[in-house]
C-alpha cells in the first residue's frame, strides 16, 4: 500500500536522527504503542516502535529504532461502481461507438487508462477501496563527538513492505562556533532510494530517489531560552506517481477519419505526477522555560515546491509539571496547505483531466487546513522509569477526522 | 519564500539583543529532555509526527542533524 510511503520513510530518517538533540546522558530503552483511527470508514493503524539509545564513553552514541506498522481500512479512489476489477478492452461502452463501429478509436494502446470509455459518470464512483498492509523499518544513527564536542553523525534507515522498499544513508555535522558553545551550525545530507511495486503494470518495480539537504543555526540566548533556524532543500526524481491512486480523464475518442460526430468519453486512469519535485523551506524552533515547572515550545515551518504546494505549519506545546512525578503536555498545531497545481478534487465541478495531462485526485495533494489538539501525560513511576500517554485528534477542512492515542514506557539505565 | 525567510532571520537577530553568554555550568535547564528543540521529548514527537507526515504533502525542516545547546 502506498498511502504515503515517502512520508513514512522520511519519518523513519527523521526519528532516527532527532536524538542528536538529546542531551540526556543516560542510556535508554523506549517502547511505544499507538492506535490510530479515521472517520468515514477510512484507515486504522497500529504502530509499535522500540527505541534504544546507548552511549559508548563520552564520545560515541548509538540510536537504534525498530518499528512495525499494520494498516487496514478504506482509502478513497475513483473506481467502478460495481467494484468489479477494472479491465480495459479498448472498446468504448458508448452506444454511439457501438452503432457506428468506425466512429471511435480503440483505446487499448493508451496504457494509462484502466477502463473503457463511458459516455457519462454513472458507472464510476469515488469510494473507499480496502487496503491491508504491514511495514517494518529499522534506523540506526551513530554520533561521534570531537575533542571540541562538535558532533558528526552517520545514519542508515531501511523500510520494507510487500510493495515498497526504501534505503537511506544520511550524515550530519554539528559545529560549535564559539568557546561557550552557545552558537552552532549544523549541516545534514541524506540520500534515499525507493522501490515501488506497480501491480497494475505487470508487477514491475519502479524507483525514485530523494536527496535532502538541511542547514541549521542554533543559538542559546539565555540559560532558559534556546532557538534554532533551518533551511532545507529536497529533490525527488523518478517514478513519483502513486500506483494506487486513480483519476477521471475525459477526452474525444473520435477517429480522425470520422469527422461527422465528436464522442467524448470518461475513463478511469492512473494518476500522473511529474517525475521531478524540488522542495524548499525553512523552519524556526524555540524552547523557553518560563517558570521552574513550565516550559513552552513554539515552531513555525514554511514549505513550497515546484508542484505548486505551499504550506504553513504553526505549533505550540508546553510541559507543565503538575507535581514532581506528573507532567502534562498540551499541544495545538495549525497546518494549512495549498493544492498541487495538477490536483482536482473528486467533488469539484471540474473534476476530470484531459488526455495525457498531469493529474491527481489524492486528497493529500489538495488544499486544506488541519487543526490538531493533543494532550500528553508523563508519569514517573521510578527515578529511571517513565510512562506516557497521548490523546490527540485532528480535523481537516474537507471533513476527515482522525483520532490517535498511545502508551509508552521509557527505562533509563 | 525570500521575504518570509528575511522575516525569520530578522526575528532571530532581534532576539540576539536579549542574549547573553551562557556558561557551560548554567546549562542544566537546557539539558532537560523537555527543553530539547523540536518540541521536547522525542517519544511524543515521534507519535504525532507519524500521523502528520503520512497525511500531508509537505515535509522537511526537522530531520538530518539538528542544533546543539552545548550540553554534551
Amino acid at each position: 500500500m502506498q498511502l504515503n510511503k515517502l512520508s513514512l520513510i522520511l519519518l523513519t530518517s527523521i526519528t532516527g536522527l532527532v536524538p542528536i538533540l538529546n542531551a540526556n546522558s543516560s542510556d535508554e530503552v523506549k517502547l511505544t504503542q499507538m492506535k490510530y483511527f479515521e472517520n468515514k470508514d477510512r484507515m486504522k493503524v497500529d504502530f509499535s516502535v522500540l527505541d534504544i539509545k546507548k552511549d559508548f564513553g563520552t564520545d560515541y552514541s548509538l540510536n537504534a529504532s525498530l518499528s512495525y506498522d499494520t494498516m487496514s481500512g478504506g482509502t478513497p479512489i475513483w473506481d467502478s461502481i460495481s467494484s468489479a476489477s477494472l479491465k480495459a478492452t479498448g472498446i468504448s461502452s458508448d452506444e454511439r461507438c457501438k452503432t457506428n463501429t468506425n466512429l471511435c478509436q480503440n483505446t487499448l494502446n493508451k496504457t494509462d487508462l484502466l477502463s473503457d470509455g463511458q459516455k457519462d459518470m454513472s458507472q464510476y464512483k469515488y469510494k473507499n477501496v480496502q487496503i491491508n498492509d504491514k511495514r517494518t523499518s529499522l534506523s540506526l544513527n551513530l554520533i561521534k563527538r570531537t575533542p571540541k564536542r562538535d558532533e558528526m553523525s552517520l545514519g542508515f534507515a531501511y523500510s520494507t513492505e510487500e510493495d515498497f522498499k526504501s534505503t537511506e544513508l544520511s550524515t550530519s555535522y554539528l559545529y560549535y562556533i564559539d568557546e561557550y558553545k552557545n552558537n552552532s551550525i549544523s549541516l545534514g545530507l541524506s540520500i534515499q532510494n525507493n522501490k515501488v511495486l506497480h501491480r497494475r503494470e505487470n508487477n514491475i518495480w519502479k524507483e525514485f530517489d530523494i536527496l535532502n539537504f538541511q542547514l541549521g543555526y542554533s543559538r542559546v540566548f539565555t540559560k532558559n531560552l534556546v532557538s534554532q533556524a533551518n533551511i532545507f532543500v529536497s529533490k525527488q526524481s523518478g517514478s513519483l506517481s502513486n500506483p494506487y491512486q486513480t483519476i477521471i480523464r475525459y477526452f474525444d475518442i473520435t477517429n480522425l477519419d470520422s469527422p461527422s460526430d465528436t464522442v467524448n468519453n470518461y475513463f478511469i486512469a492512473k494518476e500522473k505526477r511529474p517525475t521531478e519535485r524540488i522542495s524548499t523551506g525553512f523552519s524556526l524552533d524555540l524552547a523557553y522555560k518560563i517558570k521552574k515547572n513550565i516550559s513552552v515550545h513554539t515552531s513555525y515551518r514554511f514549505y513550497e515546491d515546484d508542484w505548486g504546494i505551499l504550506s504553513n505549519t504553526l505549533s505550540f506545546n508546553s510541559y507543565i509539571e503538575v507535581y514532581p512525578k506528573l507532567t502534562i503536555i498540551p499541544l495545538i498545531r495549525y497546518y494549512n496547505q495549498k493544492a498541487a497545481n495538477f490536483y482536482k478534487a473528486h467533488d469539484s465541478k471540474n473534476f476530470h483531466f484531459s488526455e495525457g495531462s498531469y493529474g491527481t485526485s489524492d486528497e493529500r495533494m489538495g488544499g486544506y487546513t488541519g487543526i490538531t489538539l493533543s494532550l500528553g501525560i508523563e508519569y514517573k513511576i521510578k527515578d529511571n522509569i517513565d510512562i506516557n500517554f497521548i490523546f490527540a485528534k485532528q480535523k481537516q477542512s474537507f471533513g476527515l477526522k482522525m483520532n490517535w492515542s498511545s502508551i509508552g514506557i521509557k527505562y533509563a539505565f | 519564500m525570500r521575504n518570509k525567510f528575511i522575516i525569520i532571520i530578522s526575528i532571530v537577530l532581534s532576539l540576539t539583543s536579549c542574549s547573553k553568554i551562557v556558561k557551560p555550568w548554567e546549562k542544566n535547564i537546557l539539558a532537560e529532555n523537555k527543553m530539547q528543540l523540536g518540541g521536547g521529548d522525542s517519544m511524543i514527537k515521534k507519535v504525532n509526527e507519524h500521523v502528520f507526515t503520512s497525511k500531508e504533502a509537505s515535509f522537511g525542516g526537522n530531520g538530518i542533524g539538528g542544533g546543539g545547546c552545548g550540553c554534551n
